[in-house]
């Protein structure tokens, strides 16, 4: 008789989104539990279901995995910016300079806040930044979709700045001081 | 320090007492209260203490769920993230360990209890025992 196993990719995602040190151990944890009690108790299709939920509880886990990519993409296309207006001199390119130092020092300022746990006042400064980057990031978004000539450059920077405004305004206040969280 | 720990006490109605606190104080309290375990904290350093020897993930993840009863649903992801959360404050210690043929060979982290974490849960036990005496139980609602 065949044994029932977790699906496929669900075993895969939940990989995917565990730390590498927990890997082996969780998903092996997940696999004995499964094939040994949950089937035998649930049925199969409650146990994968069950399987499905034991994956989604780890997600939260690595959201500052997902702000911390945001945060670089969102680093990288404000140096880009700022490059581009000094080289490109377009007319207001002193204004916009501005606008991407912003960007950048938000950025740096959110990394600080997720990653250097011992200076707590770092979190709300990031907090008040993000409400900025997310006004900034909205506007750009409605003026590059709404505007007569497309730049989707600039709506896939303004949806990286609300994604990162986003997820600094749901992990940055349940970090707690003493939970040096794996990121 | 008796009437700044009145003034904490009383949350501030005491006026004298509140007169005495200073920032310093308040900081110092806050983070003393931090360091107490948390019930679910307390709760997974109990199943790794009763699961012994035989406390690797699975097992806890087990304790856990079957001590808290059918009623309460609990995810693999808050248990690993309180031990993961454990482990990093020195509370608990962590090997691993070449894996069975029933979890294709994927290997075990097994936890036990520091000298650290079994002061901390011995001393979080005694401040509510201390919380608890001269409560009248079953608490009644106020009316």
């Amino acid at each position: 008789m065949k044994r029932i196993e977790p699906s496929q990719w669900m075993e895969r995602s939940l990989r995917f989104i565990l730390h590498p040190r927990d890997r082996d151990a969780i998903c092996g944890d997940l696999y004995e539990e499964f094939c040994e009690e949950k089937v035998r108790l649930l049925g199969p299709f409650r146990a994968r279901f069950w399987y499905m939920r034991q994956v989604l509880s780890f997600v939260p886990q690595r959201l500052g995995f997902v702000l911390t990519a945001f945060c670089l993409f969102t680093m990288a296309a404000g140096c880009w910016l700022g490059m581009m207006d000094i080289i490109l001199h377009h007319p207001g390119y002193a204004q916009r300079e501005w606008i991407t130092v912003l960007i950048v020092g938000q950025a740096v300022l959110t990394l600080a806040a997720l990653h250097v746990r011992s200076l707590p006042w770092l979190r709300p400064l990031a907090l008040i930044g993000c409400a900025g980057i997310g006004w900034l990031g909205a506007r750009s978004f409605w003026l590059a979709a709404t505007g007569v000539n497309f730049e989707g450059y600039i709506l896939l920077i303004s949806l990286g700045l609300l994604m990162q405004a986003a997820l600094t305004l749901v992990i940055l206040p349940s970090l707690s001081p003493r939970m040096p969280r794996r990121v | 320090m008796a009437n700044r720990a009145a003034a904490f006490e009383s949350g501030g109605k005491n006026d004298s007492a509140t007169e005495e606190l200073t920032t310093l104080d308040t900081y110092v309290y806050i983070v003393s209260m931090a360091a107490l375990l948390g019930t679910f904290e307390q709760i997974v350093l109990l199943a790794v203490l009763t699961a012994g020897d035989a406390a690797y993930g699975r097992a806890v993840l087990r304790t856990v769920e079957t001590n808290l009863g059918p009623e309460r649903s609990v995810s693999a992801g808050s248990v690993y993230a309180t031990l993961d959360r454990l482990e990093a404050q020195g509370l608990v210690a962590s090997r691993l360990e070449r894996g069975t043929a029933a979890r294709r060979g994927r290997a075990r982290r097994f936890y036990r209890l520091t000298t650290r974490g079994v002061v901390d849960l011995t001393e979080a036990r005694s401040s509510l025992e201390r919380m608890w005496r001269g409560v009248h139980w079953p608490v009644e609602a106020p009316a």
